[in-house]
């Protein structure tokens, strides 16, 4: 074990566990206004007029109008309005603003204010959309070819379903405004994605917007692109009423309309030669992107570069689309694409393998990828791969082959099943993007009196970023890590780093700190204050290519399998795990504590992906808007969790990590698909597999 | 808001006589989900007498503002009913929640009720001037409609004590904590030499109300037990009417039928 890995105290655990930490609906200012969102209740209407009754004193309306920069949240593009003009695309868009001095008073006017709409035609589903806002397709080797060739040809079509993050701290802002200078305060992931929203909204000069972070009760993605819209309602509410002002989303509202994980419609095509060897494959997907294109572009692309999964395939054809929908936007969520295409990649090869009469690890084996591989958008693999060593560990933890042989032909009402997944997850942005678009800096500040404090954008949401970012530079400089201090970032304190996503904070940023650090050690000059900045520099890539998907579309992988043994109730169509194990590469561990928090907590998050997590959108409607409705899993429902990390430093990591918060939620879905599978003896092509949905496929009963 | 505190029983129904537009709260674990304002509640949580189980030679008594963990720690209460409460919620609810509350919130998913239905609990109620009492099937008339009126109180809850051979629960939710059922199923049986001498079918969360069908059960006391096997089908065939569960945003009408008559089955052929 390397000595960095060893397990601290949390930077903000005494903070967190005293209730001391101040989240966003905690902090009290003066004369400060409540603020509601007047949402549409229609799913695509022309807005005709909006009939508000007369406001007490101290009540205020905010709508477009009152916008003095642009009416667009700006994302990777903009197109989503801050607040509607003439028409509205989904149900829960945002209208106008109330706020005003009692909570509840807001929340009447929002009810007395009628919406005359004049409905038109609108599209609930992906088989029914047509229009799409993103496109992309990539081929390896010749695809056509392999499918002329091929001696026989399989398809299969996938489906999976929305997800929501179910972050425990639903999403508010704060905003005040001081000098003619707005702030923002709130619970977030990507400070500068705020402010650059603000920017642009408000039409004001850099140095009039800060924004802050608060302590942040969860984000898993969902918390990526949605603040910069909170942001700029709140922005716009304080600039015209000049008041700070509250908006905090309740639960409902928070699940109704904030993005999700998208809905996705998969459909693989493999080419097998005579020999039953796979000659090509043919990939189609399709996200419901909802009704703006907010982050999807770039969701999509994960999809597609991921579409594969670990697996080496001669000739590959690779194309999707991102659809629009009347419904509520979809957006960033831990794995961020990857999810829907390796579930189907997982489970088409289980699926191919029973076909071809081999089981699902002898085929899956055949296709594993390899040091020096050349990968699906054709880069290379120019690290370590070391799947053969993580498949003896796990199958030496799970004992997945035996109890693969042995659970056949069962019969009775409980049956039992084993599935293994395999997974890889690209770690940073896509390409050259953190060179080109991103160019991450930081500072390492030292204090007269010796102590040393990060200035980086990036937030601590619960994964522990403060602490591991913390324990790089203590270690580097071999100092006790109370002497480096991290605080929640100030975009007039901190230069941008960049976004706290894509499983790139530690990876990238922590290099640039461990970098910092080393600077400072050969500087160090005792009570003097020192600054030292760092900036990105792109590892060796193979240069990304984005027109055609081609080169190291990232600068390295994690991977990871895990194995799900389970137990399904044939009567009532229920399941209880029996047994869940996963074994990663993460290069170098940082922390064994918070790794093995982001571990159990990854895999628990996909189980319930691939079981228990259904929302369901009903013409446009939000229809398991609470936590009561949207079930996630319990402590009851989990059992304990086996996992290991192998060892695998990466050079461009700090002391050798790689990515690892979103690697741990990509393999339990397909895994335990497969084990269902076994234990029932049906194939299983969605997600989640609900008792309901299980039951539906046995035609309404098993044979007990 | 204005809160009223009664420390006794007879203060309460008084304050609730002059109070009428007051509200009750005893655990508010349904109440504060349903209600976000109101003018006036009544607290129930301090009276003593709602607190209180005890027995005479026929009877069981459960005060109405018992929590869930007094119930599972307390000998008399019927372990059917403890199996039902175990299935509720997560220890924080257990906690504060009550079987008055469980009751009085009228809800088909309330998952004391098809045990008490089953039981055939009756219910006491009490006001200024009367206590009424009357089977738990009359006084749940459908989703959050009591026979209960704006003077009233539920002060205990009457099980008459009974020894069953054959005992089955089982609770169908989304998962194994923190879920309301999607369905759920008793049955009850006694089984004196080879016979069927007493039979009680409960479902919850399938219909408005709990579903219970005497004159189903009464049809076949007295069969001989060897026999049961061959009735399976024509039983299920007469629950059939009465399960008409619905689709909504916790499950499907065909699953929870589905289930329903597995659930029946299975009880059934368990019968020994
Ligand atoms: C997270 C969560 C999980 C839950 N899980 C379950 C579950 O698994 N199964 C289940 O069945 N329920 C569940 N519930 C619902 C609830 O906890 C139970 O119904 C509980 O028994 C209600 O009791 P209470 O004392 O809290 O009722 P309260 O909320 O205080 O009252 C409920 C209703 O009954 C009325 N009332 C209460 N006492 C009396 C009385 N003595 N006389 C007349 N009227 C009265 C109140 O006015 C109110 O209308 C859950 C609730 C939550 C919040």
């Amino acid at each position: 074990m390397h000595k960095i890995s060893q397990p601290v105290i949390k930077k903000d655990h005494i903070e967190k566990m005293s209730g001391d930490a101040k989240y966003i609906a905690d902090i009290k200012i003066d004369d400060i206004l409540h603020a509601k969102i007047l949402r549409s209740t229609k799913a695509h209407a022309r807005i005709v007029e909006i009939k508000i009754p007369k406001l007490e004193d101290g009540y205020y309306i905010v709508d477009y109008k009152d916008i003095p920069g642009e009416n667009v949240l700006k994302v990777v593009t903009s197109e989503q309005p801050i607040f509607a003009e003439e028409e509205v695309n989904f149900i829960g868009e945002a209208i106008l603003l109330v706020a005003g001095k009692d909570e509840a008073r807001v929340q009447e006017i929002i009810h007395s204010i009628e919406v005359v709409y004049e409905e038109e035609k609108a599209i609930y589903t992906l088989e029914d959309a047509t229009e799409f806002t993103s496109e992309y397709g990539y081929k390896k080797g010749e695809a056509e070819k392999a499918f002329e060739h091929a001696a026989k040809v399989i398809e299969e079509t996938f489906d999976t379903g929305y997800q929501e993050q179910a972050y425990i701290e639903p999403q508010g802002v704060i905003g005040y405004l001081q000098d003619n200078k707005v702030t923002i305060l709130g619970s977030m992931q990507c400070p500068y994605y705020v402010k650059a929203a603000v920017v642009q909204v408000m039409g004001y000069e850099e140095n009039q917007v800060q924004i802050i972070q608060t302590t942040t009760g969860g984000g898993f993605g969902g918390k990526e692109d949605y603040p910069s819209m909170l942001g700029c309602q709140v922005a716009i509410a304080t600039a015209k009423i000049k008041k700070p002002i509250r908006l905090i989303l309740n639960r409902r509202e928070d699940m109704a309309v904030t993005p999700k994980r998208h809905p996705a419609h998969l459909v693989y095509r493999a080419a097998l030669d005579k020999e039953n060897n796979i000659i090509g494959m043919d990939v189609e997907i399709k996200l419901d992107g909802g009704a703006y294109a907010g982050l999807s572009s770039v969701v999509l692309q994960r999809s597609l570069i991921t579409a594969t999964g670990v697996y080496l395939i001669p000739n590959i054809k690779i194309h999707g689309k991102v659809m629009t929908t009347n419904t509520v936007p979809n957006g960033a969520f831990r794995g961020f694409g990857a999810p829907q295409s390796l579930f189907a990649i997982e489970t088409f090869m289980v699926h191919l393998a029973n076909k071809i009469g081999l089981t699902p690890l002898e085929f899956k084996e055949k296709y594993l990828y390899k040091q020096g591989d050349i990968t699906a958008t054709s880069g290379k693999l120019q690290f370590p791969v070391k799947l053969p060593e993580m498949l003896h560990n796990i199958e030496d933890m799970s004992l997945y082959k035996r109890k693969k042989e042995q659970y056949t032909n069962q019969s009775g009402r409980y049956r039992k099943g084993i599935g293994m997944a395999f997974f890889l997850h690209g770690c940073g942005f896509t390409g050259s993007a953190e060179r080109d678009l991103i160019k991450s800096v930081v500072k390492l500040v030292k204090h007269e009196d010796n102590t040393l404090e990060i200035l980086s954008s990036n937030t601590d949401i619960g994964q522990g970023l403060k602490t591991t970012l913390c324990k790089v530079v203590a270690e580097v400089l071999e100092i006790p890590l109370s002497q480096v201090k991290f605080i929640n970032p100030d975009t007039d304190r901190v230069p941008n780093s960049g976004p706290t996503v894509a499983s790139r904070s530690l990876m990238i940023v922590g290099k640039l700190l461990e970098r910092a650090a080393k600077r400072l050690r050969d500087n160090w000059i005792l009570n003097k204050y020192q600054v030292i900045e760092e900036h990105y520099k792109q590892p060796y890539m193979i240069p990304w290519d984005s027109n055609t998907f081609s080169g190291d579309a990232y600068p390295t992988y994690s991977w990871g399998i895990n194995v799900v043994e389970v137990e399904v109730d044939t009567m009532l169509a229920t399941t209880n795990l029996l047994g869940v194990w996963g074994v990663y590469d993460v290069g170098t561990v940082i922390d064994q504590t918070i790794m093995k928090g982001q571990m159990e907590g990854g895999m628990l998050q996909g189980l319930g992906y691939a079981s228990m997590e259904k929302m369901e959108n009903l013409e446009g409607v939000i229809r398991q808007a609470s936590i009561t409705d949207y079930t996630i899993p319990t402590a009851k429902d989990t059992i304990p969790f086996e996992t290991a990390c192998i060892d695998n430093p990466y050079e461009d990591g700090p002391f050798g990590a790689k990515g690892a918060g979103e690697l741990t939620i990509l393999g339990t879905a397909p895994a335990y698909i497969e084990a269902v599978e076994q234990a029932v003896g049906i194939g299983i092509n969605c997600i989640p597999l609900t008792p309901e949905k299980l039951l539906k496929l046995e035609k309404g009963g098993f044979q007990l | 808001m204005v809160g009223l505190y009664p420390k006794y029983l007879e203060e309460a129904v008084e304050m609730k006589y002059a109070h009428k537009e007051a509200k009750l709260y005893a655990g508010g674990t349904d109440w504060m989900v349903r209600h976000a304002e109101c003018n006036q509640l009544l607290f129930l949580n301090q009276i003593q007498e709602l607190k209180v189980i005890n027995e005479d030679t026929d009877n069981i008594y459960i005060g109405s503002g018992c929590t869930y963990f007094e119930l599972l720690n307390n000998d008399l209460v019927p372990e059917i009913l403890k199996e039902a409460i175990r299935g509720i919620a997560a220890p924080a609810i257990k906690n504060i929640g009550t079987i008055g509350g469980n009751i009085c919130n009228a809800s088909p998913a309330g998952d004391t009720l098809p045990i008490l239905y089953a039981l055939g609990a009756k219910v006491e109620v009490i006001s200024v001037d009367k206590n009424k009492i009357f089977p738990i099937e009359d006084f749940i008339l459908g989703v959050r409609k009591l026979l209960l009126n704006d003077t009233e109180i539920l002060k205990r809850i009457i099980i008459q004590k009974h020894e069953f051979s054959n005992t089955y629960y089982q609770k169908v939710g989304a998962r194994k904590s923190q879920a309301l059922s999607k369905a759920s199923f008793v049955g009850l049986a006694n089984i004196q030499e080879g016979k069927l001498v007493d039979l009680r079918i409960a479902f919850g969360s399938v219909a408005s109300t709990i579903i219970r069908v005497k004159q189903i059960e009464e049809k076949y006391i007295d069969i001989n037990i060897k026999e049961l096997p061959s009735h399976i089908g024509e039983i299920k065939a007469d629950y059939d009417s009465y399960i008409i569960p619905i689709d909504d945003q916790r499950s499907t009408a065909s699953y929870r039928k589905a289930v329903c008559m597995n659930l029946l089955e299975d009880f059934l052929r368990k019968l020994k």
